[in-house]
């Protein structure tokens, strides 16, 4: 049987929704700690997920990132590649809770979505599929700054109250939190920045002068801008902690948000 | 085959009762052979820590509690303030006692060690080997259990360790970390003494130089003139702050300035002065965590309850476990029986083999080992229903047959 990227990303979904169960339970359950299993589950479903999007590839001889569902699908990887990441540098585990739902729900965007081929269209250039993976990552890694900021206001607001709540004890101190937001946000800008100049690069060989005006390159330019912002307000303003754990918040979803807005004009067949 | 415990602690006797039957460490593994060597008793352990002197053993009924009497009789006067458990109350009191919820304080981790250096120490000197033994190794893996379930060991109940576990939350690791300790104080102290335990840099100042020199020489830290505090600072992370003085020596004010010139770097100020040394609305600033006595109190008081919900967990893994392994020793106390009964009916192949060896002779090395095969076969189908029937009734009581019915019907003395 010929392996079929859609197929495999289904596959998929089975050990993402166990490792999603676990995550869940945890969340219910401060007292359960996340066990192998559950991480052992995710790394499969990352690696079949994985697979499924270099099959698709292959097949299709681009970045396979053409029709919204292809799209979730990548971003849920990146976000889910970005966990993983995180985990083997900081090893907590928690980051999980909060990870793995939206890493869930978007590869069930795209699997759902999956199969429906869109309609054949120019070749997309490898600028703009560079442009793309740059981008896509660049949110992953804002998502990974907001999940710490949301775990450190939690964190935070446990410990200025002065309670003993039963969760505190399972969230990663704050300084540790700030640390992966922080990280997060350094390699979001590197990585956004790398994808605005693919686009330029596209644009002008496309539009040539005018290039500047182009949807996508308007898109890539506010979200570069929203990460910059974000990230000038800790290294300039030295806004850390709290502030710097919302503003995180904020520049994920504003990120999140414009590229929704736009997305009827930011086509990705290339046209 | 009784398992049986024989001790006092802490709830059942005060320390000049217990002080008279402690021992040494050397002494706990020579009794416990000693027990084990009088015959009426297989093994035995002593553990003797100073909140507890315990006495278990596995044997016939009551032997423990004459040889502990003949022992200490004298000593306990007429043993009022001992216990004398058997069975699944001696089973179950020593889970309770490894899981650190028959502690003084519910849930310390000293008493896990103790235990299993007693058993050590009973081990090295031959006194173990036996249902007691596998006993206390289930003990170990109930504690092991109770700690990873449940968050009993997991809450600070003292002020100084409830201090060091909230740096902690704020700062993560505390390798490395600058505490200043602002004036002296028993509990003040304490906590630094905890905090600087935890890998961090201390230093001190008072508002007298000389006394902060004291202080220091008392750590071995440096002094630092009290002068320099609001440049000090500027650069710490924690502050243990316990001074005589009558007013605030941290206004909310400053701290706004202190934290600007840090960049919004976290700090934690714990005061434990008595009027108090630090603005408590210091706490709503961004990045600085104020707390005073009160409120490391509450969180302490409240782990202490915690510590208590949790243990009400314990107590039903505790439970769960003395079952489990109830029906495990029951169900081994058919075991020498099922031994005797199939030595039994090997002797009887083996010699009916024999009587016959001259006819079996012609046989050839096939055939022969056919007939063993056979032979085999038959004393194995004979005996199983026998040692299914005497597990069952090992395992159930009431059911099944007894052990002492099988010796009596195959001719086993």
């Amino acid at each position: 049987m010929d392996a079929d990227p859609a197929l495999l990303l289904k596959v998929a979904l089975a050990p993402y929704a166990a490792a999603l169960a676990e995550a869940l339970y945890a969340a219910v359950k401060p007292r359960h700690k996340l066990t192998r299993g559950g991480l052992a589950c995710f790394i499969a479903a990352v690696a079949l997920h994985g697979a499924s999007l270099a099959l698709d590839g292959l097949e299709r001889g681009r970045f396979p990132v053409q029709a919204l569902q292809q799209l979730a699908s990548m971003a849920s990887f990146f976000m889910a590649a970005a966990f993983l990441a995180a985990y083997a540098r900081f090893r907590y585990t928690s980051l999980a809770v909060f990870a793995v739902p939206p890493v869930f729900l978007l590869a069930l965007a795209g699997a759902l979505g999956a199969g429906a081929r869109p309609p054949s269209r120019p070749i997309l250039q490898w600028w703009i599929s560079a442009h793309a993976a740059l981008f896509l990552l660049g949110y992953a890694a804002l998502f990974l700054a907001c999940v710490a900021g949301v775990m450190y206001i939690l964190q935070e607001r446990a410990l200025k109250a002065k309670r003993s709540e039963p969760f505190s004890n399972h969230l990663p101190p704050l300084g540790k939190l700030d640390q992966i937001g922080y990280s997060a946000l350094a390699a979001a800008f590197v990585l956004v920045t790398l994808g605005l100049i693919a686009a330029s690069v596209w644009a002008f060989a496309k539009w040539g002068p005018s290039w500047i005006v182009d949807p996508t390159i308007a898109l890539a330019l506010l979200t570069w801008a929203i990460t910059f912002a974000v990230l000038l307000s800790r290294l300039a303003v030295g806004w850390r902690g709290r502030k710097g754990a919302r503003l995180a918040i904020a520049g994920f979803f504003c990120a999140g948000l414009t590229w929704i807005v736009n997305s009827g004009a930011h086509t990705f067949t290339g046209q | 085959m009784t398992i049986q415990l024989v001790g006092m602690s802490h709830k059942t006797a005060p320390v000049e009762v217990r002080e008279r039957l402690a021992l040494s460490d050397e002494g706990a593994g020579a009794l416990a052979r000693q027990l084990a060597e009088s015959g009426e008793i297989r093994e035995a352990l002593v553990l003797s820590t100073c909140n507890r002197v315990e006495f278990l053993a596995s044997g016939e009924p009551d032997a423990l509690h004459r040889a502990v009497m003949v022992r200490f009789g004298g000593s306990v006067n007429g043993a009022g303030s001992l216990y004398h458990l058997t069975g699944r109350e001696a089973v179950r009191h020593v889970f309770r006692v490894a899981a650190s919820l028959d502690s003084m304080v519910v849930g310390e981790p000293q008493i896990l060690g103790q235990v299993k250096e007693a058993y050590q120490r009973a081990r090295a000197s031959g006194a173990l080997g036996g249902p007691l033994d596998s006993l206390l190794s289930t003990a170990f893996r109930v504690a092991r259990r109770v700690r990873n379930e449940t968050e009993i060991g997991r809450m600070a109940v003292s002020v100084s360790h409830v201090a060091v576990q909230l740096a902690r939350k704020i700062f993560g690791d505390l390798d490395g970390r600058d505490v200043l300790l602002v004036g002296a104080g028993e509990m003040a102290e304490a906590a630094a003494r905890q905090l600087r335990a935890s890998g961090t840099s201390l230093r001190v100042t008072n508002r007298t130089f000389a006394g902060a020199e004291r202080l220091a020489a008392e750590f071995g830290a440096a002094a630092v003139p009290f002068e320099r505090l609001l440049e000090l600072l500027q650069t710490v992370d924690i502050v243990v702050s316990s001074t005589g003085a009558a007013g605030f020596i941290l206004s909310r004010r400053t701290a706004e300035g202190v934290i600007a010139s840090r960049r919004n770097r976290p700090i934690f100020l714990v005061d434990i002065a008595v009027p108090r040394d630090i603005d408590p609305r210091i706490n709503e600033i961004d990045n600085m965590f104020v707390y005073d006595i009160d409120d490391l109190q509450q969180v302490a008081a409240s782990n202490m309850e915690a510590r208590k919900q949790e243990a009400e967990i314990a107590e039903r893994i505790v439970d769960d476990e003395v079952d489990r392994s109830l029906r495990r020793l029951r169900a081994r106390s058919a075991d020498p029986a099922i031994v005797s009964l199939n030595r039994r009916l090997e002797t009887i192949r083996r010699r009916e083999l024999e009587r016959h060896s001259a006819k079996l002779r012609s046989l050839t090395r096939e055939q022969r080992e056919v007939v063993d095969h056979v032979t085999r076969g038959i004393i194995g189908k004979i005996a199983h229903r026998a040692i299914v029937e005497v597990k069952r009734g090992a395992s159930e009581p009431g059911s099944g047959v007894r052990p002492e019915d099988v010796r009596r019907i195959f001719g086993i003395d």
